[in-house]
């Protein structure tokens, strides 16, 4: 980047919010005289707004059978967690904590082994059930074989316009009253592709609302997910790269504290390939497991 | 919600995730401070969804979405930020179509940046990690770690653009030669 440390300094000001009036005057005109500078400064901005993305993070356990270890760099391993990008948590562990204590939270078909399983499209119309884009229960096909039970989710890849992929899946938890200020709570799944050239991002996300299950459905969804997003009492997302030439399962994982008083959950998994990418064979999710976690008192 | 009022919305919700980031990074440099541009950005998704019917191509959603995002922020400014010295139309519309035609390029650097956010010393870190907690203020962090507000501001500064030199570099290695 050729910018002199003038022009840097006028965008952070800028960016900021402490630029005098010349100073704006001076920026405006060498972004509307320069198109570097212009490009530049966008791309100052889109770090900024990137970086608001990532949260201080925290580790999660490992969900069972991971297998990441056998491709993941060994100083990863040794530290024990990697950071997703504009994630809130980190991706996952690397062991599993002792004492840890795990109560599974109600949910309909973890591991997808009802073939006749209905998903109905968009958001969920009610808890406990499955929706998102065009998804089946499938076997083993295209080499990939089920990493739990005998059956997985396929995701269907469509487009709209450009080759960007996301396929995307929701269900709504309903979550039982407590007396506690906070709970802890982990969402994991573990994802898998057919196609080992693509590199696809895989997402975890995870919001806690105050609305009661009964609340919740298409019409709240349109009137209030992006705010309650932003505003949820609680939430938390994780991504991972899948690295190319990996056809194998990655479990992915987040913790999240929630207030006692949070009524649902909504948990959201998703799969988004490289902009540029050709690929349009499916992508695959199994193994979804939400619980509720106590962790041992610190003596 | 009727089914096709559900397939709009399901419609709707694709488009505006795939370009969602864009969205936010090109409203950052529109609305001085990071907080004012997440607030706009609440704005962007509720008037986006609201006038979403008015859209007759879906090709044109990018555009029409910037459109939007771009009035939605002079909007906030003229109104409620009147202290802060912005960018005239000019600059704004210039802003506007290089967001768009380089959206694929900063969605790169943004797959970049977690790489180089590995690099960062743990100080470095620590920093972003604490600067960018939703509603924190530099001034109190300042005080909060025994430095000055501007010590901080210019670390960031220098944080982000090593940043921005690394995200580069781990492109131009992913070029194919």
């Amino acid at each position: 980047m050729n910018r002199t440390e003038h022009e840097l300094e006028l965008m952070r000001l800028y960016l900021d919010g402490v630029a005098s009036l010349e100073e704006t005057q001076e920026l405006e005109s060498l972004i509307v005289k320069d198109a570097s500078v212009r490009q530049d400064f966008l791309r100052y901005a889109h770090l900024d707004s990137a970086l608001a993305g990532v949260r201080r993070s925290q580790p999660s356990v490992a969900p069972r059978r991971s297998i990441w270890l056998s491709w993941r760099p060994l100083a990863a391993a040794a530290a024990g967690i990697v950071f997703g990008m504009f994630c809130t948590s980190v991706v996952f562990g690397i062991v599993g904590q002792h004492g840890v204590k795990k109560t599974p939270l109600a949910m309909l078909q973890p591991s997808f082994e009802d073939a006749q399983m209905p998903l109905a499209k968009g958001f969920p119309p009610a808890p406990a059930l499955w929706t998102g884009d065009v998804a089946k229960v499938v076997p083993r096909e295209n080499g990939v074989t089920p990493e739990d039970g005998h059956h997985m989710l396929r995701l269907e890849t469509t487009t709209y316009g450009k080759p960007v992929l996301f396929p995307r899946l929701y269900q709504i938890i309903a979550l039982p009253p407590s007396g506690r200020a906070l709970r802890e709570i982990e969402v994991s799944a573990s994802f898998a592709s057919a196609d080992p050239d693509s590199s696809p991002h895989y997402t975890v996300r995870a919001y806690a609302v105050n609305e009661a299950p009964e609340r919740l459905g298409p019409d709240w969804f349109a009137r209030h997910w992006f705010i309650q997003r932003d505003e949820s009492i609680a939430s938390a997302e994780t991504c991972f790269e899948n690295p190319l030439g990996n056809a194998k399962w990655q479990s992915i994982g987040l913790r999240m504290q929630v207030p006692g008083k949070a009524r649902c959950l909504v948990v959201f998994f998703g799969v988004k390939n490289h902009a540029k990418s050709q690929a349009r064979k499916p992508h695959y999710v199994d193994a979804v497991q939400v619980s509720f976690v106590e962790s041992p008192s610190i003596p | 919600m009727t089914n096709s009022e559900k397939q709009r919305h399901d419609l709707f919700l694709r488009l505006y995730v795939e370009h969602e980031e864009s969205l936010r990074g090109f409203v950052r440099s529109l609305v001085p401070t990071l907080e004012d541009s997440r607030e706009v950005m609440q704005d962007v998704a509720a008037v986006l969804w609201r006038k979403f019917e008015d859209i007759t191509s879906m090709d044109d959603f990018r555009r029409w979405a910037f459109g939007v995002a771009r009035f939605v922020a002079m909007e906030f400014l003229r109104t409620r930020r009147r202290d802060r010295h912005v960018f005239g139309d000019e600059a704004l519309r210039l802003l506007a179509v290089a967001s768009e035609e380089s959206e694929d390029a900063f969605e790169a650097e943004r797959r970049a940046l977690n790489d180089c956010l590995r690099k960062l010393k743990d100080d470095q870190r620590s920093l972003v990690d604490e600067a960018y907690k939703p509603g924190v203020r530099i001034d109190e962090l300042a005080a909060r770690v025994g430095r000055s507000a501007m010590a901080l501001y210019k670390s960031l500064h220098r944080i982000r653009i090593a940043l921005m030199n690394c995200t580069q570099r781990v492109l131009a290695q992913e070029e194919p030669t």
